[in-house]
């Protein structure tokens, strides 16, 4: 699944560790959803989404990475 | 209050608590594997020769064995979701080939082709084996 998230990481000027702060995930749980190597749960992606204040679907689409 | 339940949830998926939890894992392992080799020395050197010393020795064995069951459960409930997958999948590669594995070699044992007798004890180590091989692989692969 491709998604927008390391993009919108950036442009909130925050790291990996401080965004799966945010989140309630490891770091290396949010470096492998940005490279598109593992999906997020339901509850994840709205948290997610909840943050960056947009829907689900304007950071993930089912295209391949 | 928000902000409390905030911060034990993020607890419970800190490096710290995944620690504390392994730990604990470690320690009822430890301590069942102990069991499990006691008793087997203990019966083959004749020390426990009664039947209710052996009786109260795979009691142990299995209060430990559950011990390490419900701290890994609540390690795995409490992990984070993609170390939870990893986990979980290396647990069915290693119970599958423990299963088709040991089958196999079953087959074999039985039928004459291969002279080691004891199945359980490559059933046992195929498994352990193979979840090992499935994590470290699981971690290399999200890396």
């Amino acid at each position: 699944m491709k998604n927008r998230l390391k993009e919108l990481r950036s442009e909130k000027g925050i790291t990996q560790a401080e965004l799966g702060q945010k989140l309630l995930v490891s770091r290396q749980t949010i470096n492998a959803i940005e490279k598109g190597k593992f999906d997020p749960s339901l509850p994840l992606a709205f948290r997610i989404a909840r943050l960056f204040n947009l829907a689900i679907e304007d950071i993930f689409s089912d295209e391949a990475p | 209050m928000n902000t409390l339940k905030q911060a034990l949830i993020h607890d419970c998926h800190s490096p710290n608590h995944s620690r504390k939890h392994r730990r604990k894992i470690l320690g009822w392992a430890f301590a069942w594997a102990l069991s499990f080799v006691g008793i087997f020395l203990g019966y083959r050197v004749e020390v426990l020769d009664q039947s209710w010393m052996l009786w109260t020795g795979a009691l142990l064995s299995l209060l430990f064995g559950m011990g390490m069951i419900r701290s890994y459960l609540t390690y795995l409930h409490h992990a984070d979701e993609m170390i939870r997958k990893i986990e979980i999948d290396a647990m069915a590669t290693a119970f599958g080939a423990g299963l088709v594995g040991g089958v196999g070699y079953w087959i074999l044992q039985r039928t004459g082709e291969v002279a080691y007798q004891d199945t359980f004890n490559i059933c046992l180590m195929l498994m352990c084996f193979t979840y090992m091989v499935s994590v470290i692989w699981g971690y290399t692969r999200y890396q």
